[in-house]
């Protein structure tokens, strides 16, 4: 029960600190209760409770009793930021001063090994919601610019395409591995093979022993790629995959759970209904984004080295 | 045959990337023997093993003699794998992710933590040498205007000088501490105790019963307060020192280990020609430099987020 409360107050505080940089969420803002936290995330509301307190105690929430859970974001005490986040910034300043870097030239340091060039990133998949998801983190987070590529197209077509071969860099999944590594080679081009974060996926499967879940997708390749995934997940019977513009989304029961791609939140005109309570905000698994900077800081420093 | 070997192929091979997507399988973790599966399946086991070599060229299994077949690492060409000097930033990015920071904001928010205020320290110490490396270092490594005040001028002081009045932060050492304090509770302001980084008076600790080791410093009441220093440590008759101006810097072995102090390296027009000059130290402690990063984080965040209201 402690790992679960770990596990939840981690997702939470990431989620919550994201949304707060990113002005999702707002300072004050109600947040979910622990009842209906628990079902979002599949746990017994005392755990979402204990996650709740954990959180309080670092001051990112306040649990007012008789009216709800409320977002503080910032501790007055520490004036602005996190105090967490706070500590961690003196702890990385440390960290640089010992290497030479004098604190006030940090951040131009880490901001030139960042953008001084543009990068060009070609991620190579099979379906339209997976394209859109990966690319989106690849631009927001690690401000590349991305093409999204169709693998099928790609491997259709006599010749690759001018975003295949101007890329810096191809990105894909372990499913198609096996058919961008040969053009990779043969480009003589990076490659990156994407592990997601398995929280969500993870989620899903512990949850459809449940219960039903649905999923919204736009692109029914994916809506079949998602059957073949859950396919050795505990209950996948109760997997059901919505394909919008195809099938009838009404045929969602009110309070059932339910996971949209990205693509289908950005063209559903009204997706409060199928609003999870506190989006999810990044796809890529740590071991993946260690390997995404460190191409993106190589690349960059090797241009400064050059100027 | 064949096509039971390409249709298996095709089961470990989901069985794999659904594992993966779920997390029930790792990298690097093992997967199930020729054997289990060739029971499992119902198939010949050279036909299962046929399967796994064909995941094996594709780079998605390892099969280790004697030991079994694993989930091969997550795959990429990156060209030169080596880590580098600067792959210490990847985990920095990483952690600010942690942080719900994406690295545009990082950047914004390390800047805005060392820069919403000029803020300005005072350095009160009793020998230049001190009053040089101290104020020099704050200035640098941490971007805080800094004066170096001596701790003789504080006494009978008939009135506080603007200078004392106007910094945020005050800064001694432990020697002058409790002369300090009293200063720094009457004007209300932060007081930081350094201790210095002991790197360099540990290697001279060590030095020192061996063979003699030179300082040649600027101020002698910097050298008094190294002989005090070490006045207890084995060997302590073996620490020389020199003040620059005043003493014949000739005399110095031409393979003794010397230090010089960061003002007299400034000082000197030419270095003598030394061969064991013993590296240029830092002067704070991690702990000191810690509060010292603390403060200025602190008041720069606590300054930003006025603003913003």
């Amino acid at each position: 029960m402690t790992r679960r409360r770990d596990d939840i107050a981690n997702t939470l505080r990431q989620r919550l600190l994201s949304g707060l940089h990113l002005g999702e969420l707002k300072q004050g803002q109600r947040l979910p209760s622990a009842r209906e936290l628990g079902r979002e995330m599949g746990a017994d509301p005392r755990v979402a409770l204990a996650a709740y307190r954990m959180l309080q105690q670092e001051g990112l929430v306040e649990l007012r009793p008789r009216s709800g859970v409320f977002l503080t974001g910032t501790d007055s005490s520490t004036g602005g930021l996190q105090r967490r986040t706070r500590d961690w910034m003196v702890d990385l300043l440390l960290r640089a001063i010992e290497r030479g870097i004098p604190a006030p030239d940090f951040p131009e340091r880490l901001r030139r090994s960042l953008e001084t060039l543009r990068l060009r990133v070609a991620c190579i998949e099979c379906n339209q919601d997976q394209i859109d998801e990966l690319s989106h983190e690849l631009h927001t987070t690690y401000g590349f610019d991305v093409s999204g590529v169709d693998v099928y197209a790609m491997l259709d077509s006599t010749r690759l395409s001018k975003e295949v071969r101007q890329a810096d860099l191809l990105v894909t999944t372990h499913f198609h591995a096996h058919e961008v590594q040969p053009i990779a080679t043969k480009l003589d081009k990076p490659w990156i093979v994407a592990e997601l974060l398995v929280d969500g996926f993870a989620e899903i499967a512990r949850r459809l022993a449940e219960g039903p879940v649905y999923y919204v997708v736009a692109d029914p390749r994916f809506a079949d790629k998602l059957v073949k995934i859950f396919a050795s997940s505990p209950a996948p019977a109760n997997l059901r995959v919505v394909v919008q513009g195809r099938d009838d989304l009404d045929q969602v029961p009110p309070g059932a759970p339910v996971h949209l791609t990205r693509l289908v939140r950005q063209r559903l005109a009204d997706h409060s209904r199928l609003t999870p309570l506190i989006p999810p905000t990044r796809v890529f698994s740590p071991e993946t984004s260690r390997r995404l900077f460190t191409f993106l800081l190589r690349a960059n420093l090797a241009a400064l080295n050059e100027q | 045959m064949r096509p039971r070997r390409a249709e298996i192929t095709e089961i470990l091979r989901q069985r794999v990337f659904s594992g993966l997507h779920l997390g029930i399988l790792r990298h690097r973790g093992r997967l199930p023997s020729v054997r289990e599966l060739a029971r499992e399946l119902g198939a010949n086991p050279r036909v299962i093993l046929a399967a796994y070599r064909s995941l094996e060229r594709e780079g998605l299994v390892e099969l280790r003699t004697r030991s079994g077949i694993f989930v091969a690492p997550p795959e990429a060409s990156m060209g030169d794998p080596t880590p580098r000097r600067t792959d210490w930033m990847v985990e920095v990015l990483i952690e600010g992710l942690q942080h719900g920071l994406l690295p545009r904001a990082l950047t914004q928010q390390v800047a805005q933590c060392l820069a919403a205020v000029d803020l300005q320290a005072v350095v009160v110490e009793c020998n230049a040498d001190q009053l040089y490396s101290v104020p020099e270092e704050l200035q640098r490594d941490f971007g805080i205007q800094t004066i170096g005040m001596e701790i003789g001028a504080l006494h009978n002081l008939k009135e506080v000088p603007a200078e004392l009045r106007r910094a945020d932060l005050l800064v001694t050492t432990a020697f002058h501490q409790s002369e300090v304090r009293g200063l720094a509770q009457r004007l209300g302001t932060p007081l930081v105790v350094i201790t210095m980084c002991t790197d360099l008076f540990t290697e001279v600790g060590r030095l020192l019963p061996l063979e003699p080791v030179y300082f040649i410093v600027s101020d002698p009441r910097f050298a008094a307060k190294l002989h005090r220093l070490f006045g207890s440590t084995t060997g302590a008759t073996n620490l020389r020192t020199l003040v620059l101006g005043s003493d014949d810097l000739s005399q110095v072995p031409d393979e003794a280990p010397t230090y010089l102090t960061r003002l007299t390296r400034r000082r000197l027009k030419e270095s003598p020609l030394l061969r064991r000059v013993l590296p240029e130290d830092r002067v704070f402690s991690a702990e000191s430099a810690r509060q010292i990063l603390s403060f200025a984080i602190r008041t720069n965040s606590a300054a930003a987020s006025a603003n913003r209201r």
